[in-house]
């Protein structure tokens, strides 16, 4: 299972009612790589990553994390390894971010966890029993960054990660992923900042219209990046 | 399993949302019943049972329709089917919560039915709480299973009723049957195949959510 790629998605379709969003999309990531998947919006990119996690069933194909079925019955033991932001912040906006760290540990099989620790690495040591609800845009994607991260897991997938993030947020931000992927972590990063993308991935691919467009390795700058991004949407445009 | 109990548990604790909600429209459908129905005219707890499962089954909808709400609300419900967790145990941990609070509606209900509508012929024994944990069961897997399938759709509040009422009704028959039986003092024997007819259709569906909740839990 070492040798395994991260993620392999074979012919993966998913439609909304009868709209199709994704057709025959296939992608692997290796373990240790940092994938950035660029696309504007309504182009598939979320509904991708939610197929590739788990949470959402493909009407076609298959998708494997670490050689095992993501949707299969031994997914359960995969998910430990995984680490996944959405769009929201994912916790229980009634319970502190301190209680809602307490859940997920045990949800995680963490046992006891200093959620302590976990808020002040993330900035929120302050806040810690004040309840989720109240917290800003910027704390609570704080939160949600230690959730998804309090379990160590060898996949991060991040959606739109930086929004609401200030500067020392993103810093924040840029400082966790570097550390994951100095443990030999792999991230599958969705972004619209193209900045971020250069600075932090090791390859990107152009999602458009459901289909994978473009692949762009190695990485160039932000500039150079936004023109061969521009080319690959006026190509699937075309 | 616990650990989803628990949590539900905490949130209710700290919000009350569900169980005020489910009490209030207890004691208005309870206050409705005691000035159109006079106690004198209902021949003592003969009625009672009815009366009793018909207030939980309108109180205890609102309840569980809510109770995924909290799961919907901010994305938890994406977080939850991503833990590696087994996900029939997500359901058995949130049917066990409404379970709680369903209880401890009934706790409160019951003490208030007896006041307001009369305690004549009353001999309670113990197949009363037999007959309310049961039927309690019964109603938080099928619930509990389909407040999760409605949370889904924007029709959730029509939705939930239109498909759980049909399929509750022989519980509810067998409820309140066994739970006027309990509180006339009959004996088990004459309550027999309700109960046994409760105790399958709880195994029923509590098995039955079990297996299916990871397909509804997944989009």
């Amino acid at each position: 299972m070492a040798d395994q790629p991260a993620i392999r998605a074979e012919g993966l379709g998913k439609n909304f009612g009868s709209r199709r969003v994704l057709h025959e999309l296939s992608l692997e990531v290796a373990s240790g790589e940092c994938l950035g998947l660029l696309g504007g919006n309504g182009a598939g990119k979320s509904t991708l990553l939610r197929l590739l996690a788990g949470s959402s069933r493909p009407a076609a194909g298959s998708v494997a994390l670490f050689g095992v079925d993501a949707h299969g019955d031994d997914a359960g033991a995969i998910r430990r390894r995984l680490g996944f932001l959405g769009h929201e912040g994912m916790v229980y906006r009634d319970l502190s971010p301190r209680e809602n760290l307490d859940v997920f540990a045990r949800l995680y099989g963490c046992g006891e966890i200093d959620a302590e620790a976990l808020l002040a690495r993330v900035g929120l040591a302050r806040v810690g029993k004040r309840a989720t609800r109240t917290l800003s845009r910027g704390m609570l994607q704080r939160l949600a960054l230690a959730r998804a991260t309090l379990h160590e897991p060898d996949l991060l997938m991040l959606d739109e990660p930086f929004t609401g993030l200030d500067e020392s947020g993103t810093e924040l931000l840029r400082a966790l992923l570097r550390a994951h992927h100095g443990r030999g972590g792999t991230t599958l990063l969705i972004s619209h900042s193209l900045s971020e993308i250069a600075a932090l991935c090791t390859r990107v691919v152009v999602l458009a219209r459901g289909r994978l467009r473009a692949e762009i390795q190695p990485v160039p700058a932000t500039a150079e990046l936004r023109t061969r991004y521009r080319t690959a949407l006026l190509e699937a445009q075309a | 399993m616990w650990q989803i109990a628990r949590k539900d548990l905490l949130i209710e604790w700290r919000t009350g949302e569900i169980l005020a909600s489910m009490l209030l429209l207890s004691v208005l459908i309870v206050l409705v019943f005691a000035f159109t129905l006079e106690p004198a005219r209902l021949h003592g707890p003969a009625f009672l049972g009815g009366l009793l499962w018909a207030t939980l089954l309108f109180s205890g909808t609102v309840a569980l329709n809510r109770s995924f709400l909290l799961e919907r609300e901010g994305g938890a419900w994406t977080a939850l089917a991503l833990a590696p967790i087994d996900r029939g145990s997500i359901y058995l941990g949130k049917m066990l919560a409404n379970l709680v609070l369903l209880l401890l509606a009934a706790t409160f209900l019951l003490p208030l039915m007896m006041l307001l509508l009369g305690t004549k012929d009353l001999a309670p024994n113990a197949l009363l709480p037999v007959s309310l944990l049961l039927g309690m069961i019964g109603f938080a897997a099928i619930g509990t299973l389909f407040a999760a399938m409605a949370s889904r759709t924007r029709a959730r509040e029509v939705l939930m009723p239109l498909l759980t009422f049909p399929l509750l009704a022989p519980l509810l028959i067998a409820a309140a049957r066994t739970t006027t039986a309990g509180l006339l003092g009959e004996p088990l024997e004459a309550v027999r195949s309700w109960i046994m007819l409760l105790a399958a259709f709880d195994l029923v569906f509590m098995v039955a959510g079990w297996l299916f909740f990871d397909h509804v839990l997944e989009d």
